[in-house]
């Protein structure tokens, strides 16, 4: 029966899904991101070098670079850390991004609408400010081991009262009702951390940096940090992808398809949560990624969830690791806080985006 | 599907296909186990009751013989939304191979009942699909019994036919796997049967209504359940698509088997196409019965507030409003 079919119609019996031209691209992207985070920079190294000192990286591989002890250095113990904190952080925020997108069946929504960006940031904020001692050390200092889980109770005390707030209207929490809540949840979160910031000027220039956003040069120190959220976050909301996709047709038609239209949501919403947080903790709020990369994937590459968060992992990672790398050469000595250059680059984008394909947003 | 009939269980489920009233006490409490024992369903029944020698007139008859339940057994029905009792006890079997179509006023409460009976609403009272009760059912079980066509189901942007019609096999995909090869043929079967071939690469949101419409119901067949709840299947259509549409429906029920419970407001259609009619007002059964039974100058009257001439049609009697 199927084979008469796919005979009449081509392509037919296929569904929708990860294409591999995509997933060959996220992983090209992937690759000239990292090539160029690592080679440009302060000091310019030769790509081919960069490529050949990845390629030692490798177990039992030894290529001949022609770099120096210090450019060797520089390469591993400075960018290399510093690109893979990129990739982790930009594939976490675009990920979470694709997820909340799914779950609240809304193109808009993003990790900063539904204030668990803002939860993150409160958990961090306070986390700084109210450390005994080390009062004004250097933005660029190891954050401490209780950033991230200070991150995800925020984000998590953040998504249970956009929660409660969203199911106050009634039994039925609309997705509307939530973006709603999320964005008095935010505005009230945000208020408190300027409160505390205001209380604790002594750690304001800290706060106010990380806030910016930024991959600090830590080392591999934030990448061991995040390394356990994000495998966590990324197997959770990537095994989901199908539910994604059955929860477009709305929770009542899903629930007569035999989805717990509920359950994966809580499933979604902590494990996108997480996620977000273990970003937050280490770059502070960068913007965007988290709305443009998977949007932008679903005009491109198509509607199915499928498609969308995998290669929201890929292309999130890259756009990130590529906008680092803007943020460290462009101004000179000075670097730009990295949320500026998502900002800067991915608003006009976006409207680009969303005009010229006004027909097919969802 | 295991037996749990006991010996009380088929009593009462004989009692129930016999017709016999049930004292609304014991049905209030669905939930409660005790109520629940109607579930005797004989092995390889499946398909015996498929015929359609029991689809006669009143709720009596519903299950062709004595060891099949029938495909549908509702009684003392009652839901409450929002706290307002929309649903006020209703009582009706469905044989299986049968069309029942609810009939009603709005605001009469057809909607909300046939959407407790497809389970995605919390009820009193109980309901039995093919003997199981339907709070007994997991949700993938019951996925795969009943398969609901909302009223104006929800369009996914930019979504192929295809993929649309896939969903329907949700209920057969395990929680971390993907679609089997049986899926996808049972989508492209489902296909075929709604002549929908041709439009399987195309974005669902690009097609005609009653184009979507048979797309729907394209979803609903690769579920692949002998249910098959339509809540006002017609309403979009015009009146050549609303008969194509009901057509085909009655075609796939003859094929398949299939047990179809829709609600519609086009009584005359309505009436050509069900072998039984349920009249709700005000949320309980007004009239039930064969069309000519319930489609009765004086009924409408009274329920509907409305003058009409009912003339006899070919294939049921045929109902005209006219201006008082």
């Amino acid at each position: 029966m199927t084979a008469g079919l796919r005979a009449r119609v081509p392509g037919l019996a296929r569904p929708a899904g990860l294409r591999s031209v995509w997933l060959a691209g996220g992983i090209l992207a992937v690759l000239v991101a990292m090539l160029a985070g690592l080679a440009f920079g302060a000091v310019s190294l030769p790509p081919s070098g960069v490529a050949a000192e990845l390629l030692n990286l490798l177990p039992g591989v030894h290529v001949r670079s022609g770099l120096t002890e210090r450019e060797i250095a520089i390469l591993t113990e400075l960018r290399l850390p510093r690109v893979v904190l990129g990739l982790l952080v930009g594939g976490m925020l675009a990920l979470a991004g694709g997820a909340y997108q799914g779950v609240f069946r809304n193109p808009l929504a993003d990790p900063q609408l539904i204030g668990v960006a803002a939860g993150a940031g409160l958990g961090v904020t306070t986390v700084i400010s109210l450390r005994p001692g080390d009062a004004g050390g250097d933005a660029t200092a190891n954050l401490p081991l209780g950033v991230p889980v200070a991150a995800f109770a925020g984000a998590l005390l953040a998504v249970a009262m956009t929660w409660l707030l969203g199911a106050t209207g009634g039994r039925d929490r609309s997705p509307a009702t939530l973006i709603l809540a999320g964005v008095a949840v935010s505005t009230f979160l945000a208020a408190v951390q300027t409160y505390l910031m205001q209380q604790h000027v002594d750690t304001l220039r800290e706060v106010y940096s990380w806030l910016l956003g930024r991959l600090a040069t830590a080392g591999w120190h934030d990448v061991l940090m995040i390394l356990p959220y994000a495998a966590v976050t990324g197997a959770m909301v990537l095994t989901q992808r199908r539910e994604l996709d059955v929860l477009t047709v709305g929770d009542e038609e899903a629930a007569s398809l035999g989805l717990h239209p509920q359950r994966s949501r809580y499933l979604l919403i902590i494990a996108a949560s997480l996620g977000t947080a273990a970003a937050v903790s280490v770059s502070g709020l960068i913007g965007f990624v988290g709305l443009i990369v998977p949007h932008t994937l679903r005009l491109l590459a198509g509607p199915s969830y499928r498609s969308i968060l995998p290669l929201s992992v890929l292309f999130g990672g890259a756009f990130l690791a590529l906008a680092d790398l803007l943020a460290r050469t462009v101004g000179g000595q000075a670097e730009i806080p990295i949320g500026v250059v998502t900002a800067f680059f991915g608003a006009p984008f976006f409207i680009v985006v969303l005009r010229t394909s006004r027909a097919a947003a969802p | 599907m295991s037996r749990h009939g006991e010996q009380p269980g088929a009593e009462h489920a004989r009692a129930q296909q016999a017709g016999v009233g049930q004292p609304d006490a014991e049905h209030a409490g669905a939930q409660q186990p005790g109520a629940d024992q109607v579930g005797a369903r004989p092995a390889g029944a499946e398909q015996a009751g498929a015929g359609r020698s029991g689809a006669g007139c009143g709720t009596g008859d519903a299950g062709a013989g004595l060891g099949t339940p029938p495909a549908i057994a509702v009684s003392g029905l009652r839901v409450r939304l929002g706290g307002v009792l929309i649903v006020d006890g209703v009582d009706l079997d469905v044989a299986r191979g049968e069309w029942v179509t609810i009939i009603g006023p709005n605001g009469a409460g057809k909607s909300t009942a046939l959407r407790a009976i497809g389970g995605l609403l919390p009820f009193d009272g109980s309901i039995a699909l093919d003997g199981v009760p339907v709070s007994r059912l997991h949700r993938r079980e019951r996925a795969k019994t009943v398969a609901t066509v909302a009223q104006s189901p929800v369009v996914p942007p930019a979504m192929r036919v295809f993929d649309y019609v896939l969903l329907g096999r949700t209920p057969y995909v395990p929680p971390l796997g993907r679609e089997s090869a049986a899926d996808l043929s049972a989508v492209g079967e489902a296909l075929v049967a709604l002549d929908l071939v041709q439009f399987a690469e195309r974005r669902l949101d690009t097609l005609s209504g009653g184009e979507r419409q048979r797309v729907f119901l394209a979803r609903a067949l690769a579920q692949g359940a002998r249910i098959v709840l339509l809540d006002e299947p017609t309403s979009a259509l015009d009146i050549g698509h609303q008969q194509e549409v009901l057509e085909l429906v009655d075609r796939l029920r003859a094929e398949r088997g299939l047990t179809v419970v829709a609600t519609m407001h086009d009584l005359s259609t309505a009436g050509e196409y069900a072998d039984r009619m349920m009249l709700l007002a005000g949320g309980r059964v007004v009239a039930a019965g064969a069309p000519r039974e319930v489609l009765t100058e004086a009924v409408l009257a009274e329920h509907y507030r409305v003058r009409v001439r009912v003339i006899e049609g070919d294939r049921g009697p045929l109902v005209v409003p006219v201006r008082s």
